[in-house]
Order: structure tokens, then sequence, then C-alpha cells
């Protein structure tokens, strides 16, 4: 319609003069009556009357000679039938003018009105086909492919309509036309399903927005393209789509800067009119253009500005995207902008929903917890409140949260009565308490869930777990009673194989190890692929060695290892092969089986605790070269990665070789060689020097930091402590803590703490506890954090630093790390949770001396911090007489001593008590030895 | 179009002509100036617009070359503080120094800023002079050459006289940089928090995230700053500039959370579609990095 607008217009103004027409008029009939009917047509087709016009015109027609020359009047007939709309009278009409006037100036017009014509008729064939035809005429071209695109489409011929358009579009968008046949052509691309393509136009469309004549048609486009691309699982394209929208807020502002564009445009002609007026006249025009555009702009503007917002509803689109393309952090980041700019609830609940399922999938529990509860405490009706609930007891035990997920789970069990997904909670729930050790209460839920859901989807594991309870709650008799029950129940469970292996642990805590072993090798007959065959296999060495079949033990372990799932299998079944092993004196056994393992799995993280085996064993076997050798070229191939945590222990193994050479320096008897001959043994320090030198060449920070601990080794070995320390020092001097191996850190950090210097060790404690957490040392990061902390008086901070070290990461400082949790639990005054962690120092053997004395003493301090004098005097007495050896804890332990006598006014008893430790010689030079000597004065002893 | 503008403006003054300047001097100095060749609109404060061919600073008057009645061009003067706004043409060194600072050349960037900074610095305070642009250029290359008191003298200087908002914003996010560089990442998070309250702009935004996240990954907040990075993809995808740097990051904080095969993906897509940038040699360090990582960290059987 707006293509025949056009024609009118044109048609108008082309009659306006033609009194040409008037004077052709035949010779038969009166002029002044044609003239009054052309003036007549001519009139109401102006005015918009198409079917007087038409009446009119005819009349011209039917009174004029037929050769006279009244193209225009035709052209205007047809014109208003085509207006009327009258189409087949039209299209006979313009045919008629074509017929009669060939040459005629407005040939290509009604060329163009015959196309639409047809095309309002619904004959898209026909006008494309006739679209076609005028390709070729420049003047019309853009408009005439638009046209046919348009016909094509209409007509059911995409493919057509594409090729069409893409002739006007490609290879860019130049003009209006251009831009609107760009957006049909992105339409038909995306009905084809080509989304790359539509995608590409819809960007090109979005780099000439200023050519777009409707911004709301373009986001409509993208939208719907989106839409389908999303529904086909194509959410990259989708979100490219949606990506082309404009918002809201953008569309408005690129409308106001394009007013303002315009204004300004028009600003500088009148400036420049001003100082050249001879250019007025070439201005008038473009100014009076730029005047239209701006009203126009200004009615598109008012329009845009009633339009309702649709940002929020693209952003959630875009979100979704990348959700659901496994970009869940983008996605969070989008979900919290929705959150952030739009409180509208309806769009807030799937946002906060959104949000949450983002959190948990990408593993932040605790934040994905607190969007469920934000979830639970806004929309606490909302159509998502049930899997939030859900999702916040499941998220916690995700993240291992086990007394989270306890309390959350038992919380929406409470309060979402009908939440179709309690069956499955209550099983978590059973889980939970069963990963907290809280086997009872496990058992519990697992039988609750029994009774209220027979039928449940989890009720087989619920059955096996109920087993597992027992067994784990040490109810061995329960245990074996309730894995038979469930393999009666479920002979083709998932679990059988798992109930099978229970049932011969049942056996074996039972003592009957022949059981263990018969059912052990019945269970590898059935299962001989299972991923359990390691654990299997270990089990049956346990039994074996408790029969003391060590050699049985030894192969059984060792098959062990290799059918190993998991590294803590494996590491167990080698280990403890080469204890056995070892108690036999078979290094050669050891040694073999260590090398196969090397072999086998070179790049195994146990590679290198490995060679520390197989050094051992060849050092016993008096190949000290040999060992050395291997140890080195093992130490090569791994000194430049920091997270190697056993390259340490070979470089120790190695500097010991080389520092003790006379201990341990073979040959055995077995041999046959003898010590006589040996050849003059070469100095400790160089020897290790040449070694390292070979093995450092070259690398990393790393490894030269690893020489340098290496020579601190020896040293220790030699027992030169200074030498030590000046080494160690100096690593934290020379090189950068990110360089560093987690037993460097530790060791250099213990170092500088014990000299005071807090903020350098801090930052290679920090560095450790950050950078390797899988370290078997980190426990050294938390420790030495953990006694800053105690020394700056940060009490809790030095508590929970030291609970970390012994709940999460027990290692070799695990005796520091209770004894940090006792004193800070002292200093906090928390009396009867230290009491318990000092009585367990004392109690346990292997920690006996020094860590013994002090928990003595502590108890001691427990007691008379509570005012128990004669509770603290015991334990005061036990150290000076049962710990002699531990000197300081003595000292200490006199001085209070004498000090509670004093408290309980046993003044002689305290008397002798100062008395006393100022006879122990080995106390003379102790601080408190001058203290008691004080104090005897001040009581006139002196 | 440039020889004859530039003849005008030589040969031309007052309206009358004083000199004849060989064609050959004339080209030869048109190649080597930093001022604009094109015509500047100056907007004055009472409303007024005017053309001039040129521009000039003499004291606190700009002078201005402009076409006069009857033809030639004669140089006028206004006061600064009557000049509401000069709108100078884009200098093209500005985009070229700014692609090989892209490159790392930052020296080469600095010798076409140098002489930029010279003519526009004489309008600095005017809004629509290029200097802030230019000084923010210059600031990030001096940066990347570590020559970091240079820097922050020039973004104190930027702070102190740009007439510009968002440069001056800018500068604060370069000294955030500084701040990082001297390893004070929670004064550089405090700076980024600022600026990224008070603008709105995606220009400056996506520079101050970028900056805030390399702050947040050194202090190993390994999520906040993989969510800083990701910014610039999700909400500023037109910062191309700044993509290789976010891609970087990010993957640094994938691989710092243990999240291997995110962090090879996000290395090996700036890889593919960054190959010029200067993040490359990085990545390929980043990526042996995390195929070692991976290595190490997959199941022994």
């Amino acid at each position: 319609m707006r293509l025949l607008l056009i024609l009118s217009l044109r048609v108008a103004l082309a009659l306006t003069s033609s009194a040409l027409v008037v004077r052709a008029a035949g010779e038969g009939e009166t002029e002044p009556a044609i003239v009054a009917f052309y003036n007549e047509g001519m009139a109401s087709f102006q005015s918009g009357d198409y079917k007087k016009a038409v009446d009119a015109l005819l009349q011209v027609i039917e009174r004029s000679p037929a050769d006279a020359p009244i193209e225009p009047v035709y052209f205007t007939l047809g014109s208003s039938y085509f207006n009327l709309p009258d189409y087949e009278k039209a299209i006979s009409t313009f045919k008629t003018y074509q017929t009669k006037y060939p040459r005629g100036s407005r040939t290509t017009d009604a060329a163009v009105a015959i196309a639409q014509a047809n095309f309002s008729l619904g004959k898209f064939d026909e006008a494309a086909e006739l679209f076609a035809a005028l390709e070729s005429i420049p003047a019309v071209r853009e408009r005439v492919l638009l046209a046919q695109g348009e016909a094509y489409k209409r007509a059911g011929k995409p493919d057509k309509a594409i090729a069409t358009l893409e002739r006007l579009v490609l290879p860019e968008i130049k003009s209006r036309l251009t831009a609107q046949g760009a957006l049909t052509l992105g339409s038909l691309y995306g009905q084809k399903g080509d989304g790359a393509r539509a995608i590409s136009i819809l960007r090109q469309i979005g780099q000439k927005l200023s050519l777009v004549d409707n911004v709301v048609r373009l986001n409509s486009l993208a939208v719907e393209l989106g839409d389908n691309l999303f529904e086909n699982g194509k959410y990259k394209e989708a979100m490219a789509c949606f990506r082309v929208v404009r918002e809201r807020a953008e569309i408005i502002s690129f409308q106001k800067d394009r007013l303002g564009a315009l204004q300004k445009h028009l600003t500088q002609n009148l400036a420049a009119m001003q100082i050249n007026p001879g250019q007025a006249a070439q201005f008038l025009s473009q100014n009076n253009d730029l005047r239209i555009a701006l009203e126009e702009g200004k009615t598109l503007l008012g329009e845009l500005e009633k339009l309702p917002n649709f940002d929020s509803s693209i952003l959630f689109r875009i979100a979704n995207c990348y959700f659901l393309a496994e970009k869940k952090w983008e996605a969070l980041l989008v979900y919290q902008k929705v959150l952030d700019t739009f409180p509208d609830p309806a769009v807030r609940e799937p946002a906060l929903f959104g949000q949450l399922l983002a959190e948990a999938e990408v593993g932040r529990a605790l934040q994905a917890q607190a969007m469920c509860e934000t979830y639970l405490k806004e929309f606490p009706e909302g159509p998502n409140a049930f899997a939030a609930g859900y999702l916040s007891g499941a998220v916690a035990l995700q993240a291992a949260d086990f007394a989270g997920a306890e309390t959350r789970l038992n919380s929406i069990l409470s309060t979402q009565p009908a939440n179709p997904r309690r069956e499955e909670m209550r099983f978590l729930l059973g889980n939970a308490k069963f990963m907290q050790g809280k086997y009872e209460e496990a058992l519990a839920e697992y039988l609750r869930y029994q009774k209220d859901f027979s039928k449940g989807p989890n009720a087989e594991e619920a059955a096996y777990r109920v087993g597992m309870a027992h067994l784990f709650g040490g109810r061995i008799e329960e245990a074996l009673m309730q894995m038979n029950t469930y393999l009666q129940a479920y002979p083709k469970g998932q679990f059988v194989s798992d109930a099978k292996y229970r049932v011969v642990v049942c056996e074996y805590a039972a003592q009957s190890y022949e059981d263990v072993i018969s059912s052990c090798v019945a269970w590898e007959k059935q299962y001989s692929d299972d991923p359990q065959l390691g654990e299997v296999l270990a089990l049956r060495g346990d039994a074996q060695a408790a029969l003391n079949r060590l050699d049985d033990a030894v192969a059984s372990y060792t098959r062990s290892s290799k059918a190993a799932a998991t590294d803590e299998v494996l590491n167990y079944a080698l280990f403890e092969a080469a204890k056995i092993s070892q108690k036999q004196g078979k290094w050669d056994q050891i040694s073999k089986m260590f090398e196969e393992f090397v072999k086998e799995k070179p790049e195994h993280p146990s590679v290198v605790s490995a060679v520390y085996w197989i050094g051992r064993a060849r050092v016993r076997e008096g190949k000290v070269e040999e060992a050395k050798q291997f140890i080195a070229t093992t130490v090569e191939r791994f000194i430049e990665e920091p997270k190697r945590d056993a390259v340490e222990q070979l470089l120790s193994q190695l500097a010991q070789l080389c520092g003790t050479k006379n201990k341990i320096r073979g040959p055995t008897a077995a041999s046959g060689s003898s010590v006589a001959n040996a050849a003059p043994l070469p100095e400790p320090s160089a020897e290790l020097g040449r070694f390292l030198e070979r093995v450092v060449s070259g690398k990393n920070a790393t490894a030269q930091a690893r020489v340098l601990f290496a020579k601190a080794e020896l040293a220790r070995f030699r027992k030169e402590p200074g030498e030590q320390e000046k080494i160690l020092r100096e690593i934290a001097a020379q090189f950068q803590p990110v360089d560093l191996s987690p037993v460097i850190l530790g060791a250099v950090g213990d170092v500088l703490l014990a000299g005071k210097e807090h903020e350098k060790a801090a930052l290679l404690y920090q560095q450790l506890a950050d950078e390797h957490p899988k370290s078997a040392v980190v426990d050294s990061a938390y420790v030495g954090l953990g006694e800053m902390a105690l020394a700056n008086h940060d009490h809790e901070r030095a508590l929970k630093l030291f609970t970390h070290a012994t709940d999460k990461f027990p290692g070799p400082k695990i005796k520091e790390a209770t004894l940090g949790r006792g004193k800070a639990l002292l200093a906090l005054q928390k009396f009867d949770e230290a009491k318990k962690i000092f009585e367990q120092v004392a109690s346990i053997k292997e920690w006996r001396g020094d860590a013994t004395a002090f928990s003595v003493y502590s108890l001691g301090e427990i007691e008379a911090q509570q005012g128990r004098w004669p509770e603290a005097n015991a334990y005061f007495q036990r150290v000076y007489v049962a710990y002699q050896r531990y000197l300081p804890w003595v000292a200490k332990a006199y001085i209070r001593s004498a000090e509670v006598f004093e408290k309980m006014g046993r003044r002689q008893e305290a008397v002798n008590t100062y008395k006393e430790l100022l006879r122990n010689e080995k106390l003379a030079d102790f601080a408190e030895a001058q203290q008691a000597r004080k104090r005897l004065q001040d009581l006139g002893q002196g | 179009m440039r020889r004859r503008l530039f003849l005008e403006r030589g040969c031309l003054l007052g309206g009358r002509k004083v000199c004849r300047t060989p064609w050959l001097l004339v080209m030869t100095t048109a190649l080597l100036s930093s001022g604009p060749l094109f015509a500047q609109t100056i907007q004055l404060k009472d409303g007024k617009t005017l053309i001039a061919k040129s521009v000039r600073r003499s004291g606190a008057t700009v002078m201005a070359t402009i076409d006069v009645t009857g033809g030639g061009a004669g140089e006028v003067g206004y006061p600064v503080e009557k000049i509401a706004r000069i709108d100078f043409p884009e200098p093209a060194q500005l985009k070229t120094a700014r692609d090989l600072i892209a490159q790392g050349k930052s020296e080469a960037a600095i010798a076409l800023l140098n002489p930029l900074l010279s003519y526009h610095g004489s309008f600095r305070e005017v809004p629509g002079a290029w200097w802030s642009q230019a000084a923010l250029a210059k600031i990030t290359a001096l940066q990347q050459m570590q020559r970091d008191n240079e820097a922050e003298s020039l973004i104190a200087e930027l702070s102190k006289f740009s007439a510009d908002p968002d440069a001056a914003a800018l500068a604060r996010v370069r000294l955030a940089a500084n701040l990082a560089r001297k390893q004070q990442h929670e004064k550089a998070v405090e700076i980024c928090d600022q600026v990224i309250r008070e603008s709105t702009k995606s220009q400056i935004l996506a520079e101050t995230w970028t900056e805030k996240a390399h702050s947040l990954l050194a202090l190993k907040h390994y999520d906040a700053a993989l969510l800083a990075y990701l910014r610039v993809p999700v909400f500023y995808e037109d910062q191309q500039h700044l993509m290789p740097a976010s891609l970087l990051g990010s993957a640094r904080a994938y691989a710092r959370m243990d999240d291997l095969d995110h962090a090879k993906e996000v290395l090996h897509e700036l890889l593919k579609d960054y190959p010029a940038a200067s993040e490359t040699s990085l990545a390929r360090a980043e990526l042996l990095k995390v195929e070692a990582d991976a290595a190490r960290l997959r199941p022994s059987r």
C-alpha cells in the first residue's frame, strides 16, 4: 500500500499542469465539457474520492478521440481503480496505458502498479514474476526486489524469496529499503533453520540501526528467532539473537541522539546560511527534509516511550541460554543483574530460582544455600518453593556440609509436608547423618524411610545402608544379618558386589580369617572385573597377614596394588606389602615390587615415595652407590615440580646417604665384600654437591631452592643446627614463596617463626595453605599461623587454625596442632575442652616426651586457674618428678608448685620447693632459679 | 583536500596573503603535524556555533582560522572561558597508538602520542580536546613498560586538568592498576568499586571490572575474580580490546579453582580468536601448566 501512495502522489504532481490534455481533446466534442470532466476527475483523485475520479476520467476517455494524447488520464484512472481498490480494473487500465503509450513517461510506474495489484489480489507468483521483470531498472530496483521477495514469501517459496532478498541486501545494508528487506530476510533464514545466517543478518542490521525505520520490528524478529533457536537447543545462537535486541532505554536514547543530530545539522545549516547567504536556496531544500525527518522521529520516539519494558524478559532469556549452554558462571552474572535491576516479583521469582540453580551448579554451596533461603523467605508459596527447599539440603550435602544438610533437611521436612521430594529428602537426611558418623541416627532415618516409603526409588539403597550403618556403628552381627537380608531381597541389586564385600568385612571383624580368605576367593571368581577387586584383595592380604602367611599376604597386596581403582587402596596395598617384606628382610622383593610400580605408573604421585623405598632396598642390599644414582636420577626428573612432596624425602635420603656413609656403607656379609676393600670415602658435602649439581643444571627456581634444602638436610644429619638454620634462611632470602615446594615452605616458615620473623613466615605459610591444600604437610601452615595468632593474643583465630590443622588436614604436625588447640582453649578459659586435649596428648605413647611434660604442666594450670590448688599441685609435682629430662617444664613446675603451696598457706612446703629447685644444678641457668631465690629472700629464707 | 586546506591555512592570515610556502615544504609539515587537518566546530557558551579551519592556543585565547565573507580566511580569537566545546576530529595517530599498545609495542605508541599530547595539551581543559584520551593511552603504554612513576605523574595531571569526567574515571582505574602492580590489591579494589558505583559507561565499566578482577585474582578470591572477568564477555561484548585479558584472567581463575576443563577451553578460545593479542604467549604458558596439572590429577587407572 505504501508503494501505491507514492505512485499516486507522483501521478497527482504530474497532472497539476496538464492543460496539454485539454488542448489535445477531440474536435467532435465541446472542449469545455472534457475540461470540466478532467478537472473534476483530477480534483476528486486529489481529495481521495476515487469513485468520483473514475466516473469523471471515464467520461474524459469516452469523449476524447482514440488518438487523443491523454496519457496522464489513463494513468490516473488506473491509480484510482487501484486505490478504490478494484485491482482487476486497475490492472486492465494500466495494461491499456502500456499498450497505448509504450513509450509513455509512466510505463515503469504502470508496470510496478500492475505487479502490486496482482500482489494485492493474492496472485503472488504472477506478482513476483512481474516484479522480477523490473529488477534491472535502477530507479525502482530496491523497491521491486523488496516487493518480489515479499511476493515469493507469501507464495510459500522461501528459497526464491531468500535469493531475491539476498540480491537486495547483500553485500551490505545501505538504505532504508535494504534494511527493511534485511529484516524479512532474517525472518526467512530463521524459518529455514539457518541460525548462522539469521544471526549474521541481525548483527548487520544492528550495526546500521540508523537505517531501520522501526527498531521494534527488529527487536521482535530477534526475539522470535532467538526463541526458535532456544526451543531447538541452539542456546549460543539464540543468545546471539537476544543480544541484538536493543534495550528500551537504549532505543530511546538512540532515537534522542538521532533527533539531536538532525537538530544539530539543521542548526549548522542555518549558521552556514548566515555566512553564505548566496547558498541559501541549496540549504532551504535540505532544511525542509531535516524538519520532516525531525517530526517523524519525534512521533516514533513518542511511540517508543509508550512501549512496556521488555528488558527483563530479554535478560532472563540470555541468562537461561548461558545456563543451558553450560556456562553457569555467566548465567549467575545475568540472573544477578535481573535481580538487581527489576524488583517486579514476576521477574524476580524465576531469576532467583535460576540463580540458586546456577550457584549450586558451580559448586558455591554457601551462596546456593543463601539463595535457597532468600527464595523461601520471599516466595514461600512460589512455584519453585519445593525445589528450593529440597536443594537447600541437597546442596549442603554435595558440599560436604553434612551438619548444614541435616539442619536444612530437617527444617524442610517439617515446614513443607506436601513437598513431592519428601521421600528423597528423608533418604538424604539419613546420608547426612551417616556422613557425620551419627550411625545410630542414620540407621533410624533409613528405617523410617523403609517404613514410610517401602516402595520408594531409594528403597534398595536404604536397605543396603541399614547394613552399612550397623557395620560402621560397630554392630557386626546386625550388619551381617542386614547385608544378608539385602542380598536376599535384591539378588541382582546394584550394591550386591559391595554387600558381599561387606559381609567379608564382617567376617574379618569376627576374626574368621579362613572364612575371609575363602569368601574373597569366591568374590573374585564372581566379580573379577569389578573395580572393588583391589579392596577385596587387600582384605584377603589383611587376613593372610593376620594368619602370619606373610608370603601369601604380600602376593595379595601386590595384586591389590595392581587392581586398585583408587590411589588410597593402591597406596595401602603397596606399602603394606613393603612393610611385611621389610619385616622379612626381603629387600629385593621390595625393590622389585616398587620398580614394577614405577615402570607401570611413571606419572603416579606415589612414584617418588616408591623410589625412596627402592633406594632403601638398594642400600640394604649394599648397593649404596647405585641407590644414590637411582635417587638422583628420580630427583632430577621431578625436582622442578613444587607439588611433588616426596622429592624432599628423596633429597633427605640422598643427603643421609652422603652424610652418614660410615654407618650404612656396604658391603653386607651377604654380599661377600669387605669394609677393608672399600674405596676412600669422599667428603659428604662435596659428594652431595656433585649429585645436586648434576640434577639442578638448567632447572627452575624450585629446583635451586631444593638444592639448598638438601644441604640443610645434610647439616641436620651431621647435627649442625646452626648451619641448617643458616641455609633455610638463605632459601627465604633468595626465593619467592611461589617457587617453593610445600615441605620447604613449612620448614623455612618454622625457622622464621622461631626467629619471631612473623611477617615473612606468614607469607610462606599462607602460600602453603592456599596453593598446596592437598599437600601432606599443609598442616604446617595452619600450625604456624596458629602459633602466630597465639603470640598476638588472637586466641579465637588460633583455635580456628589449630582445629583446621587437626580436623581437616591432619599431617606430620598433628601433635603440635593438638597442643596448639589445647593452648588456645586454655587461653580462652575453656577449661573442660582444654583438659580433654591435654589428657589426650599425655596419653599418647608415641608423643611421649616434651609434649607430655607440657601437657601435664598445662593440666596443672587448668586446675590452678580455677582455684583448685591441691589438684593443680598434683600435676605440677608430677612434672618435676616424672619428666625430669624436660628442664624448661621442670623449672616452671617447681615455681608454680611453690606458688600453689603459698596460696594454700603452706609456707614451709613452698620454701622447700623453691630450695629444691635451687638444688637442681641443671636448672641453675634458668630464669626460674633467679625467681626462686628472690622469693626465698622475700619469705626471709635467703 | 588536505594539501589545499593546509595551503590556505599557511598562506592566509587576517584575510590577506602573508606568505608563500613551497608546496613540498607544506606537504612535509602536514605529514609531521599532530594538529588537525580538518575543520573543527567551536560551540560557544552563548549558543553560537562556528566552523574553524584550524585552531591554536594563545594564552587565555583560542585563535580560530575561519572563512571570511567575500572569500579567504582570517584568524579570530575567542576567550577560553566563552567556549563550551571544540569538536576536533579524532586524530588518526590515537587509533594507531592504541593498536600498537594492544600489540605490546609501547615505545612506538609513545612516540606517536607525544606530539598529540603536546598539541591537544594546549586545549586540555576545553571539552572536545583529545588530550585526555591521548594521556590515557600513554599511561597504558607506560604501565606496559613498567614505568610506573611516569604513569602516576600523568594520572595525577589527568585527574587535575581533564575536562572529561570519563577520562578522569579511567585515570583512577589506571591508578588502581599501578597500586596492583605494587601488590596493594585491597586499595586497588576499593578504587575500582568507587568507579563502578559512579560510572555508567560500558568502556569505563569494562576496564574497571577487568582491573578489579586482576586484583581479586591476586588476592586469591578466585570465584569473585572469575565473575569480575566474565563481566566483559557477558555485559560489555563490544569492548573487544579487553577480551584477551578477560579470557586469560578467567582461565587462570578456573585453573586455580581446579576447573581445568574450563580453563583449557577458555585458553584455546583466546588463542584461536585473538592470535595477535599480547596475551597469547602467557596463554600458551598457562595452557602448558593447566595440561600438566590435568595430567597429574588424572586417575591412575
